[in-house]
């Protein structure tokens, strides 16, 4: 280095004219000041160079020749520059070193101590690159004053987002400065990171050795192991008993004496006493741990302990914990500073240390019986958890010790007793003198009253918009690939209506939407499917390829897929090239027919009339596919699937229900004739209406239920997590009216579906989606067709899988077997949000009346055995929907899943968990009916399995007693 | 981001020390405003509380939610609570580094013995020795606070603070801070929950620390029995539950809890996700925790505040109102608009102003405003809005033409045509698709709105 900036001392001695100022200067030292103005002017241009050409070496090195005053004069064009950066788009290759060059100039010529370290700081100078090089740093400052110096580096380490990376500057200036070194919480962490040692195998030096040479570790550490965040991240890399890692190494200063090891302790027991992330407060755990207090220190830091058990995360409450039982075998512990403690760790929610605390109480009442009468009721806090099994525990410990307690603590046990089950009541009530409060929340307060949500209402349509402004609102979002089912149909029918009333209203307000073209299709079908709206939308700007959409027009109407799922995936492109059409050839439809009244995609005759009698008017003929969808949207009165009850108990009422049926067919069928005449009176398509009300709609389809396997290679294995051999399906028949009264592409959803044959790909499933809108009156065949896709929720761990499974149970039409199968695979999804959809679905079945409890558990007990339903998904899921008061709904449907499951030669895995579910809801609805295939189950061995058949024995034995 | 910084000046930190028959809390104060004007170190309350024990929980779960980031939580942030005396309560107030979840704990008066306080509000100091402090305090020991520094102190002490916090003050975070009371203004009380049903439910929330950012949002039917029954989607009456870790903070009041009283946004089918608050009972006290619709998304972006700008006559309302509010408790409307001689509904909408500017709180367990003016510039955070500075841009440009009851609005290549539907002033827009009113106006519209106030003049100046 000494060689190169002595030749170009050399260089600049040559340029001068006079030069033997500048020589004799240059050869002094290396990094003095040029004293002639000439020489100023040299380095001047010597930097702008080095500045501008992204040199930060020389950039540096000219700026250490230049004096103050110069400098000063210099800053106006540096800022000039960093403006010039700023406005500058794109890369060049010396970006970053153009950028560090004028950070370092521009710091060098800065005078105030403020400015200086702004300009350090600044982000748009120094991105790309971390810390910044601080040698340059200094070289560049180094002829300012300590203080100022000092002023910097503090300034800097006041900046919580550099100060971090700019800890080697912060550092090497406050050193120069001789002052104090700041203690910041970015410096703290740039000087922790700066000693970890990352590999301990590639250096010599270890953690223990950096921090023992650094005069500064006394000082910083303990701000280290008081930041729960800093220190979490810096000392949580490696936890080990190690010299190279943080954990091990601030043991072995205390050891030495560097650090005191009673302040070590206490700063790491506040730290957890504040709390943070659990796995932040790891490494503080770890030390506290290690450190081992003495039975002093630790009975000096109680309350410590006492609030850590109470509030910390679940291994720090351990730790805690274990502490105050050392106290208690001490002595160290009152009885009334434990039963506090308790009743803050009893009413968390983890097992391990409720039950520790437990065994706690149990002690502290074996070694002084005068105890109970304080430490009993703490220990009935427990009554009110979650668990079952700690239940039943702290029952039984203070059922031995309830005769050493007095007459108060009698009262409390009892009003705390009330949040028990019966069973266990009955276990505590003949020692108790007093008797149990009942349970204000009403838990155990006899079979409870079933609660399922409302009947689900239909949204209407809301007005279609008319202002061509609005509609292009509207249309803008449906552009943008946003908006649901029923803002797609509304906006077309706005768009039609309006291309119909005012095209060149309409034209002004689209020309201005976003681009719409998709162009990088190369079939004409794939074309007009992505351009999804966008079609209407060009068609009325008069901007659409008239030739592509006759293509189009004609490939559509061919009956070219083999698949259903393909006709599901033209409709929509279908629909929207009918109109297209219209508008494109100048002969707009007046508006649409297929377009729902609600958002279950139904329509009602009268509204279908109506809009029959529009056409009629204008004197045209309706589009073949809208007239087709519409037919199969509209509610037909009286037709074997139509819903005729609302609500209604779970099919139990049949006589009733059966009465309201015929009232609801006689008064429908007296609308309906009046219907069809109507109807008849409407051309060609009036007939077509009339036609398909007098024979009732669509024919229901044949379903069968068929467990079976793919052909060989036919599966998707290679995004599956889970193998599933034997798949239960649906198998559709053909639909002969839609396949010969149809036009394409609904004929081809009359097309028989054999799932096993025909297995889905991975990207259908979103084209089945629509399904549930083009055949909201056959929810069965819709859940048939979406089968495959939501058993791979269960089968395959798929996500999303069931989050359409309320729409299906929302349907008009009445479901059956296909829906059940549906849903029972959605219980059994491997993601909670999907178990959650099912569940939804389940209790909307509930809710209208529609719910068959045993077909839903005879299935749920058949994916079971196949393997595709495990029971922790299942106890998930039937647990959910039976806390929100469908007791009685739950237990029935699993009346019928665990017969099968109880009997079987293999037990499932996790059944206990399950009959806890039964068991619940068995306690709440008092059955009197013992469950078939309970006697197989174990009796008093203190499994989960025997403690719940226990349960539901129980339950049948007091249902007998009553009766 | 635009950022500046506060310098929180106190006496002497916050301190609990023992003292004559049970504990002294000193919580002190930097800065503030009251309805004698700004002060540097004003006294609001002395005197004990009711419930100790409970009030310390409160306490730090209001300073937990300040020190949290319940999105990206290794990025740090510390603001000091903010205390509001409104004559018969205390208010601790403090609002997530994240921006996503407002925190606030009412000391009633039962909770304060019946003693009234201090009108005005002001930051107080929370440190860590106090933190620890409050964790371990210990049980059945009467309690004496403080809040302001000790009269006897200050004499010895007049030469000036001791304790300087320099905080970073991001404007969103201030923006954030004030849209939850414009927010919490729209919410109706959706469930109400007996200490048992709250404390069920409550347990039954994932306890993990940090939030799951990408978790869909949860959605809860309040159903009878005092249970919150989940549910895959919105449905009328459905409160949203958007990173349920977030009700963490409650976790150290649970014991003490005496009920849960969920409010939020009226909901339709297939809504998306909004937000809501969650306001547990204790002994004396109430603690109201407001969630934001997602945890990677805080309040600041929603944009409830740009829709006050509709109203002409609202700033202009909002000063004269200003001057009539004396920290009262409940802001009576009527009686408020008889006094300024305006109807309600301008009321309305000059409080929802005086919101924005943080200079109002909105109590939901009321359903009333309260007076209490956030000791940061709030007003410089609200005139630096990144949607309403690119619309006065647009506005400045002269971008917006008015066609009718349309705006059209030329930016670069594009046209956008703002038009009005059901009283919202629509886009055509891909933020507007997206979003659709869901986080308020879009820049476009807000340009045509500042057109049509004819503040064409003004904002070209303030543009230049």
């Amino acid at each position: 280095m000494t060689v190169t900036v002595d030749t170009e001392m050399a260089e600049a001695a040559g340029a001068a004219t006079t030069p033997s100022a500048a020589v004799t200067s240059a050869a002094a030292a290396t990094s003095e000041m040029a004293t002639t103005e000439h020489a100023q002017q040299f380095f001047t241009e010597r930097l702008w160079k080095a500045v501008r050409g992204g040199d930060v070496e020389r950039t540096v090195r000219a700026l250490e020749r230049l004096d103050d005053g110069v400098r000063r004069s210099l800053l106006p064009e540096l800022k000039e520059l960093r403006a010039e950066y700023r406005r500058e788009e794109g890369w060049s290759d010396n970006w970053r070193e153009r950028r560090l060059a004028l950070l370092f100039a521009g710091a060098g010529c800065q005078t105030g101590a403020a400015a200086a370290a702004t300009w350090l700081a600044a982000r748009d100078l120094r991105r790309w690159s971390r810390a910044l090089p601080h040698e340059h740093v200094v070289r560049v400052l180094r002829h300012r004053d300590p203080g100022w110096l000092g002023d910097v580096a503090h300034r800097l380490a006041a900046r919580p987002t550099t100060a971090a990376e700019d800890y080697e500057v912060i550092r090497a200036l406050a050193e120069r400065s001789g002052g104090p070194m700041p203690a910041t919480d970015g410096f703290v962490e740039g000087w922790a990171w700066a000693k970890s040692v990352w590999n301990q195998n590639r250096t010599d030096e270890s953690l223990l050795d950096r921090l023992r040479a650094d005069p500064i570790t006394p000082d910083l550490a303990p701000r280290l192991l008081s930041d729960v965040e800093i220190g979490g991240r810096v000392m949580a890399w490696s936890m080990e008993d190690h010299p190279a890692a943080w954990t091990g190494a601030i043991p072995r200063l205390c050891a030495e004496g560097l650090l005191k090891r009673a302040d070590v302790l206490d700063t790491c027991i506040a730290t957890l006493l504040r709390g943070g992330r659990p796995a932040a407060l790891r490494p503080f755990l770890y030390l506290v741990t290690y450190l081992r207090p003495t039975p002093e220190e630790s009975a000096a830091h109680l309350d410590d302990w006492a609030a850590l058990a109470a509030d910390a995360p679940s291994t720090v409450a351990g730790y805690a914990q274990e502490r105050l039982a050392e106290l208690l075998a001490d002595g160290g512990l009152s009885a009334e500073r434990l039963a506090d403690v308790s009743a803050g760790v009893l009413f968390r929610t983890e097992k391990k240390l409720v039950r520790a605390q437990l065994q706690l109480i149990d002690r502290a009442i074996k070694s002084r019986r005068e105890d109970a009468g304080v430490l009993l009721p703490a220990a009935a806090e427990a009554f009110g958890h979650g668990d079952d099994g700690l239940r039943e525990r702290a029952v039984k410990l203070v059922r031995r010790h309830l005769p050493k307690a007095d007459a108060a603590a009698h009262e409390r046990i009892a009003e705390a007793a009330g949040a028990l089950t019966r069973t266990q009541q009955a276990v505590l009530a003949d020692a108790l003198r007093v008797p149990v409060a009942p349970d204000p929340a009403g838990d155990t307060a006899g079979p409870e009253e079933e609660l399922l949500p409302p009947p689900p209402v239909p949204e209407p349509l809301g007005p279609a918009p008319v202002e061509p402004a609005a509609i292009a609102g509207e249309i803008a979002v449906l552009l943008a690939g946003q908006g649901t089912f029923l803002d797609h149909e509304r906006g077309l029918d706005a768009l039609v209506r309006a291309a119909h009333r005012d095209r060149a209203g309409l034209k002004e307000a689209l020309g201005s939407l976003p681009a719409r073209h998709s162009w990088w299709y190369a079939e004409d079908e794939y074309r007009l499917q992505y351009y999804g709206i966008g079609l209407v939308v060009d068609a009325v700007l008069g901007e659409l390829d008239l030739e592509l959409l006759r293509r189009g027009r004609e490939s559509l109407t061919k009956a070219g897929e083999k698949h259903v799922y393909g006709a599901f995936e033209r409709l929509h492109t279908a629909r929207l090239v009918e109109a297209a059409w219209g508008i494109a050839m100048d002969r707009p439809l007046p508006h649409l027919l297929a377009t729902p009244n609600t958002s279950d995609g139904s329509i009602e005759v009268a509204t279908l009339l109506d809009r029959l009698r529009g056409y009629a008017r204008a004197g045209m003929e309706p589009e073949p596919v809208d007239l087709g969808l519409a037919l199969l949207r509209v509610r037909v009165p009286g037709a074997a699937g139509a819903d005729a009850s609302g609500s209604g108990a779970t099919g139990s009422d049949s006589a009733g229900s059966d009465i309201a049926a015929s009232v609801t067919v006689a008064s429908a069928t007296a609308t309906s004739a009046s219907h069809i005449a109507a109807a008849r009176e409407l051309g060609a398509a009036g007939e077509r209406l009339a036609d398909w009300l007098a024979a009732g709609g669509l024919p229901a389809r044949t379903l069968e239920r068929r467990v079976g396997r793919l052909p060989e290679g036919r599966r998707e294995w290679w995004y599956a997590s889970r193998k599933v051999e034997e798949l239960l399906r649906m198998v559709v028949g053909e639909s002969e009216v839609l396949r010969r009264d149809f036009p394409q592409p609904l004929a081809g959803m009359g097309r028989g579906y054999d799932p096993y044959a025909q297995p889905m790909r991975w990207y259908e499933r979103s084209a089945r989606r629509g399904a549930i809108t083009v055949f909201p009156h056959d929810p069965e065949a819709v859940a048939a067709f979406w089968l495959p896709a939501v058993a791979a929720g269960a089968e395959e761990d798929t996500r999303g899988a069931a989050e359409r499974l309320p729409q299906l149970a929302e349907a008009p039409g009445r479901p059956g077997p296909a829906v059940h199968l549906a849903i029972a695979f959605g219980l059994c999804a491997r993601h909670p949000q999907d178990r959650l959809a099912a569940t939804d679905a389940l209790l909307t079945l509930a809710a209208r009346g529609n719910l068959d409890a045993t077909r839903l558990g005879t299935d749920l007990a058949e994916l079971v055995l196949l393997g595709a339903g495990k029971l922790t998904r299942l106890a998930d899921a039937t647990r959910t929907a039976a806390q929100t008061g469908a007791w009685r709904t739950i237990h029935a449907v699993l009346t019928a899943a665990l017969p099968p499951l109880l009997t079987t030669d293999q037990r499932p895995h996790a059944l206990g968990a399950l009959l806890a579910v039964a068991a619940d809801c068995a306690e709440r609805v008092g059955t009197a009916r013992p469950l078939p295939g309970l006697d197989h189950l174990p009796t008093g061995t203190g499994s989960q399995l025997a403690r719940q058949a226990d349960r539901l024995r129980a339950v049948v034995t007091a249902a007998e007693a009553t009766a | 981001m635009t950022r500046t910084a506060v310098t929180l000046a106190y006496r002497t930190p916050s301190a609990l020390e023992p003292s004559a028959g049970g504990s002294l809390l000193g919580l002190q104060t930097a800065g503030g405003s009251s309805p004698r004007g700004a002060m540097a170190h004003p006294s609001f309350f002395a005197g004990f509380i009711a419930s100790p024990r409970v009030y310390a929980a409160g306490l730090l779960s209001v300073a937990d939610v300040a020190a949290a980031r319940y999105y990206r939580p290794e990025r740090r942030a510390s603001l000091d609570p903010v205390v509001t005396g409104n004559g018969d309560r205390l208010r601790f107030e403090s609002f997530s580094g994240c921006c996503g979840v407002h925190a606030r704990l009412d000391v009633l008066a039962e909770g304060l013995e019946g003693r009234t306080t201090e009108r005005g509000t002001t930051n107080v100091d929370v440190n860590n020795p106090l933190r620890e402090a409050l964790t371990r305090l210990a049980p059945d020991e009467p309690l004496h606070l403080r809040v302001g520094p000790d009269e006897l102190a200050v004499t010895t002490a007049a030469e000036g603070p001791l304790v300087e916090k320099k905080v970073p003050l991001p404007d969103r975070w201030v923006r954030g801070f004030a849209e939850t009371q414009v927010l919490a203004a729209g919410f109706d009380l959706r469930a109400e929950l007996d200490a048992a049903q709250a404390v069920r439910f409550l347990r039954s929330l994932p306890a993990g620390g940090t939030a799951k950012a990408g978790a869909p949002a949860g959605w809860r039917i309040p159903a009878p029995g005092g249970v919150l029954r989940p549910t895959s989607r919105a449905v009328p009456g459905a409160v949203c539950l958007a990173g349920p870790e977030r009700l963490g903070a409650l976790r150290r009041v649970l014991r003490h809890i005496t009920g849960l009283r969920v409010y939020g946004p009226p909901v339709r089918a297939g809504s998306e996700p909004v937000a809501s608050a969650w306001e547990v009972g204790l002994p004396g006290m109430r603690l109201t925790l407001t969630l934001s619709p997602g945890v990677s998304r805080g309040f600041s972006g929603e944009g409830a505040v740009l829709q006050s700008l509709a109203s002409d006559t609202a700033a202009e309302d909002a000063e004269l109102l200003s001057v009539l509010l004396a920290w009262e408790a409940r802001v009576e409307i009527a009686e408020l608009g008889a006094q300024a001689g305006l109807d309600t509904a301008r009321v309305r909408d000059a409080l929802t102003r005086l919101g924005t500017a943080g200079r109002i709180g909105y109590d939901v367990a009321e359903a009333a405003y309260y007076h209490r003016e956030l000791p940061y510039d709030a007003d410089r955070a609200e005139a630096h809005n990144p949607r309403l500075r690119d619309a006065r841009a647009l506005v400045g440009a002269g971008a917006v033409e008015l066609d009718g009851d349309t705006g059209v609005v030329r930016s670069g290549e594009q046209v956008y045509r703002v038009h009005e539907r059901d009283g919202v002033l629509g886009c055509t827009c891909p933020w507007w698709a997206k979003y659709r009113g869901g986080r308020g106006p879009c820049k476009h519209a807000l340009a045509v709105r500042l057109v049509r106030r004819g503040e064409l003049v003004a904002m070209a100046g303030g543009v230049a």
